[in-house]
């Protein structure tokens, strides 16, 4: 089943009722999920993706815009009649039933015509449970599972009704790191044998770029990227989505263009001009002429810095530049130089961590392959591969893209 | 671990509530035991010089003793209908209280007056409900000049009136005006605590029955009830506990003769019948005491039992 999400808006009413001021949780969210794929909502915590999943349940309503599953406009629609199953954090699993009364409560509520037999009820039960194998521990209470067990049982009572749309809420983030690596697998195995069309929100960019067909970037309730997580990866939209993808994170450094050329540290100083007002202002002594004086930058001057790559098709101007840590490699003669503070190896490959005044984080890893020796120098040098290197507009943190000869 | 040298020390911060304690609590406990087995004690005789042997005598006086018996059937007919009665529609009030936003708080103070309002004066506003004011009560010609609020509100929806606990009236009519009392007066601590526990119930155990779309009375039978188990034992267990001991709610509304006009200790109860001893044998009053702590512990006991079994904690 596919799910479109058309304008999606959510507006909470503030709770300080003398400022009024109202929280956008999430502003204007368009997007299509294609049948039978594995969606993960990313962000960190406050960015609206947790309200986006719960409005999508239905156990909240939105402020605006429309959802459709398939053709079908459920946003009027009750949680119950929109055939989704839902994963809570916590998993709230009522503790007081067994494995096998948790998975049976979703059954045993349906009326009518979808009602089942016993017998057809205890058979859906076992085979959700066979699905994520914990059919031999049917006779357990929650309390007596461990928190990967506690989750399986959460993901079969939501499987055990066949929903049109499985929806996980941060469906790792309670378990311990060996564990979240085996859940995560096992959920996209899930998915992939059902096919049901699955969103699941994370705030951890690793899980949702390991599992997820697409990957949703959202920042305070607006969705900044949409897209595969390789090529959101690779192409990120701005400043935002390319510092949250990436362990170790992105190296960002203040730096300008140049004649087509990229300068790392420098100084930028703003060209200010200023604009002088007259006004007249009544006043009781008579009309009066007040001077406002208003500054504007019209532009910057740079200069100095490390000249590191050319970068064709850009326009002068100082700009935010992104480096990945994969994006480094080490050559004496390389343009780029770093203080040299410690190296950390790692096996399969090196962390070089430096600092560079130019830098924005305190300080600048570089990941190299164990194969290249870094002595004991003090400064390091390095050439930039221009496919791992992204400008960003200085002020509004926006993409400049250029040609990667 | 105390060092000794500093023990001393402890003892003397302690000692306050522990004088408290043995001299309100521990010797009046022990001294019950003493009294009890003392054969006819009357502590007048004891002051006069009197001794008296060791003996079970006042026990078995106090079971052969008819009076016992109909006390201990009042209690045991009260409690049994009003610690359900109140529980139920505690649980009720409760639910209904969470479920709305509004003047929750206001109706919560509204619930919770009984609570700290004296039971005597209830006893004596509740009396004046059901009271019916007359010329020569009972006659045959008798005017009555006003029969009660109660009876005011049965006649109007065109029912005849009862006579609740004047002279004349049934047992079966004084029952219900002290079921009806009782059950008031122990709503409000059962709803205080009834609505905590709801309160403390995690919100998204009904956000998944809601995604699973259960009904109202699916999810307040197997979800509710369920989770608010320990509430419902704790306030049972006190229920009973308070019900055995039943006593201030009978003399609120009928006096310390312990029953309507004309038929003095019909509703008495087991401590009535232990205050009604205490004046000049103590021996019978301990020993009637003893025996309503040791029906109160088995009864306990089979709450407990039952709860364990029912409850989740």
């Amino acid at each position: 089943m596919k799910v479109v999400l058309q304008n999606l808006t959510k507006i909470f009413p503030s709770r300080n009722k003398k400022s009024g001021e109202e929280v956008v949780a999430v502003s204007d969210f368009t997007f299509t999920i294609p049948d039978g794929k594995l969606i993960g909502l990313l962000g960190p915590s406050g960015c609206g993706k947790s309200t986006t999943l719960y409005m999508i349940s239905g156990l909240q309503k939105p402020t605006g815009g429309q959802i459709f599953f398939g053709d079908e406009d459920v946003t009027e629609l009750t949680p119950e009649n929109r055939g989704v199953g839902l994963v809570f954090q916590n998993y709230a699993l009522y503790p007081h039933m067994t494995v096998k009364q948790n998975i049976l409560f979703p059954l045993q509520n349906l009326r009518g015509a979808d009602r089942m037999t016993k017998e057809q009820m205890l058979e859906k039960a076992y085979d959700a449970a066979k699905l994520v194998q914990i059919d031999e521990l049917m006779d357990r209470k929650p309390s007596e599972l461990s928190g990967g067990q506690q989750q399986r049982v959460a993901i079969a009572r939501a499987l055990v009704k066949m929903p049109k749309v499985l929806l996980l809420d941060e469906p790792l983030s309670n378990l311990d790191a060996r564990l979240r690596l085996q859940t995560r697998e096992e959920i996209r195995r899930i998915q992939k044998e059902t096919g049901i069309t699955t969103i699941f929100v994370t705030h951890d960019q690793e899980e949702a770029m390991s599992i997820s067909d697409m990957i949703v970037v959202m920042k305070k309730g607006v969705v900044q990227q949409i897209g595969k997580p390789q090529d959101v990866y690779d192409d990120p939209a701005n400043l935002f989505v390319a510092k949250f993808l990436g362990t170790p994170p992105i190296n960002v450094f203040r730096g300008y263009v140049k004649d087509q050329q990229l300068y790392i540290g420098g100084t930028i100083t703003p060209i200010v001009e200023t604009e002088e007002v007259e006004t007249v202002v009544e006043t009781e002594n008579g009309p009066e002429t007040k001077v406002e004086v208003t500054e504007h930058i019209v532009g910057y001057t740079c200069e100095g810095g490390e000249c590191v790559m050319a970068v064709s098709g850009v326009a002068d101007q100082p700009v935010t530049v992104g480096v990945r840590p994969e994006g480094f490699i080490l050559s004496e003669d390389g343009p780029f130089s770093c203080k040299l503070s410690s190296v950390e190896v790692m096996g399969r490959d090196v962390s070089v961590v430096s600092t560079s005044e130019a830098s924005l984080n305190p300080s600048v890893r570089s990941i190299i392959d164990a194969d290249c020796k870094v002595s004991a120098v003090e400064t390091v040098h390095y050439t930039l591969k221009p496919h791992k290197v992204f400008l960003f507009h200085y002020e509004d943190e926006s993409r400049i893209r250029f040609e990667v000869k | 671990m105390v060092e000794s040298k500093h023990s001393w020390k402890a003892w003397i911060y302690l000692s306050p509530a522990i004088l408290l304690l043995l001299v309100f609590t521990v010797w009046p406990i022990i001294n019950t035991v003493r009294m009890s087995l003392l054969e006819g004690y009357s502590s007048m005789g004891a002051a006069g010089g009197i001794s008296y042997s060791f003996g079970i005598g006042n026990f078995k006086q106090v079971l052969e003793y008819k009076d016992f018996l109909k006390c201990l059937g009042n209690t045991m007919l009260l409690c049994v209908l009003t610690v359900p009665i109140s529980t139920l529609l505690a649980l009720l009030i409760a639910v209904c209280l969470n479920a709305i936003k509004p003047l929750q708080r206001l109706l919560q103070t509204i619930f919770f007056l009984p609570y700290v309002t004296n039971s005597i004066a209830i006893g004596m506003v509740f009396a004046a409900m059901f009271n019916m004011v007359g010329s020569a009560f009972g006659g045959e010609n008798e005017i009555i000049i006003t029969a009660g609020i109660i009876n005011n509100v049965i006649e109007f929806f065109g029912g005849t009136r009862v006579n609740w606990i004047n002279v004349g009236s049934s047992y079966i009519a004084n029952i219900v005006v002290m079921v009806i009392y009782i059950v008031w007066n122990a709503l409000p601590f059962k709803i205080l605590i009834l609505l905590g526990g709801l309160q403390s119930i995690n919100k998204q155990y009904y956000d998944a029955a809601k995604v699973d779309g259960t009904r109202r009375i699916r999810v307040f039978g197997r979800i509710t009830v369920p989770l608010l188990s320990p509430m419902l034992a704790y306030v049972v267990i006190t229920g009973f506990i308070g019900g055995f001991k039943e006593y201030s709610s009978i003399v609120g509304i009928f006096g310390d003769d312990m029953g309507p006009t004309g038929d003095p200790g019909r509703l008495n109860t087991v401590v009535g019948f232990i205050y009604d001893a205490l004046g000049n044998h103590q021996g019978r009053a301990s020993a009637a005491a003893l025996i309503l702590f040791g029906i109160i512990f088995v009864v306990t006991l089979i709450n407990l039992y039952v709860s364990k079994k029912k409850t989740h904690y």
